[in-house]
């Protein structure tokens, strides 16, 4: 009896692991993701090449707030406005990069929304300004959330509550 | 979307037989639109009238000391900028790839730069129509024998 117990509860396991491998959802490899409860809508590269997840910072300051490293910075959105935000800094991260020396990053909390997947994740900050997505996603973000269909661009938009 | 696309890994195994690369890891990088080889002493020639260029590379992450000499024609030349602003002039060729029990043809650049890590990126012009990319899994088309630890 206690055999059939055991084997019902991992036949149950290997049926739910199977139904979370099945519920990846297929998008572009460009999508609109929006920072949640910031009203902000941007256009994001889904960068599987990428660990982590970046996101452009104009005029980027550090403060000081109670004690705590904060920054301070502007974002300018895809319809002509320009949002300010201001975050904890978690820490530093160094990106190494080809033929330049390593660049020191910070590296804020926020809550991305991509479909109807909301995720908090680390975001390091830096001047996209010269590239055509703000927002690059990296793995850490996408994992066992979205495959990417490198044929296909805005097939979602974010609906989170 | 096709539903012949086969899914794999950020990270694969394929093989380029015309370049004498049975194994070679690759990154599957959908934020790269062209994909590319890191080589060195790249130098073209020409062979019956054919644009040709020979290179070597190190087929294995971390080991400098293996070498294969590839040969392969060039479809194209190409100014490429890279994520420092630095423009290069690379050579572009053709030439198959096995990816799992598939196989077809991919263009690529030839790159010396030697910080790459990944001694070959697939880039989404060589993956579209025929594949899709879960961030969250490597290897899923198999990991050669022999090839576990590297």
């Amino acid at each position: 009896m206690r055999l059939t117990y055991a084997m019902f509860y991992l036949l149950c396991s290997v049926v739910s692991y199977q139904a979370v491998a099945d519920s990846k959802a297929v998008i572009g490899w460009v999508e609109y993701a929006s920072l949640h409860n910031r009203n902000i809508s941007l256009k994001a590269k889904m960068d599987t090449g990428a660990d982590n997840t970046s996101l452009h910072a104009s005029n980027l300051k550090l403060i000081s707030k109670k004690g705590e490293d904060w920054v301070r910075f502007e974002l300018p959105d895809e319809v002509g406005g320009t949002h300010t935000i201001e975050q904890p800094v978690i820490r530093y991260t160094s990106i190494k990069r080809r033929g330049v020396s390593a660049q020191e990053r910070p590296v804020i909390l926020l809550k991305i929304c991509v479909s109807n997947q909301l995720r908090e994740v680390e975001v390091n900050l830096t001047d996209r300004s010269n590239y055509s997505y703000k927002l690059l996603i990296g793995r850490s973000y996408m994992e066992g959330l979205f495959l990417i269909d490198s044929a296909s661009m805005y097939t979602v938009s974010p609906d989170c509550k | 979307m096709g539903k012949n696309l086969i899914t794999v890994g950020w990270r694969e195994w394929v093989a380029l037989p015309d370049l004498c690369l049975d194994h070679i890891k690759a990154k599957v990088d959908t934020g790269a639109r062209t994909s590319c080889l890191h080589a060195f002493e790249i130098d073209p020639y020409e062979e019956n009238g054919v644009e040709m260029v020979r290179f070597l590379m190190h087929p294995i992450q971390k080991r400098t000391d293996i070498v294969t000499e590839c040969f392969a024609s060039v479809v194209d030349k190409r100014i490429v900028s890279d994520s420092g602003g630095h423009k290069e002039q690379r050579y572009v060729i053709s030439t198959r790839m096995l990816l799992g029990t598939h196989n077809w043809d991919i263009e690529m650049t030839l790159t010396s730069r030697d910080e790459m890590m990944f001694r070959m990126l697939l880039g989404r012009t060589a993956m579209e129509k025929r594949m899709l990319v879960d961030p969250s899994a490597s290897y899923l088309t198999g990991i050669p024998e022999g090839y576990e630890d590297l």
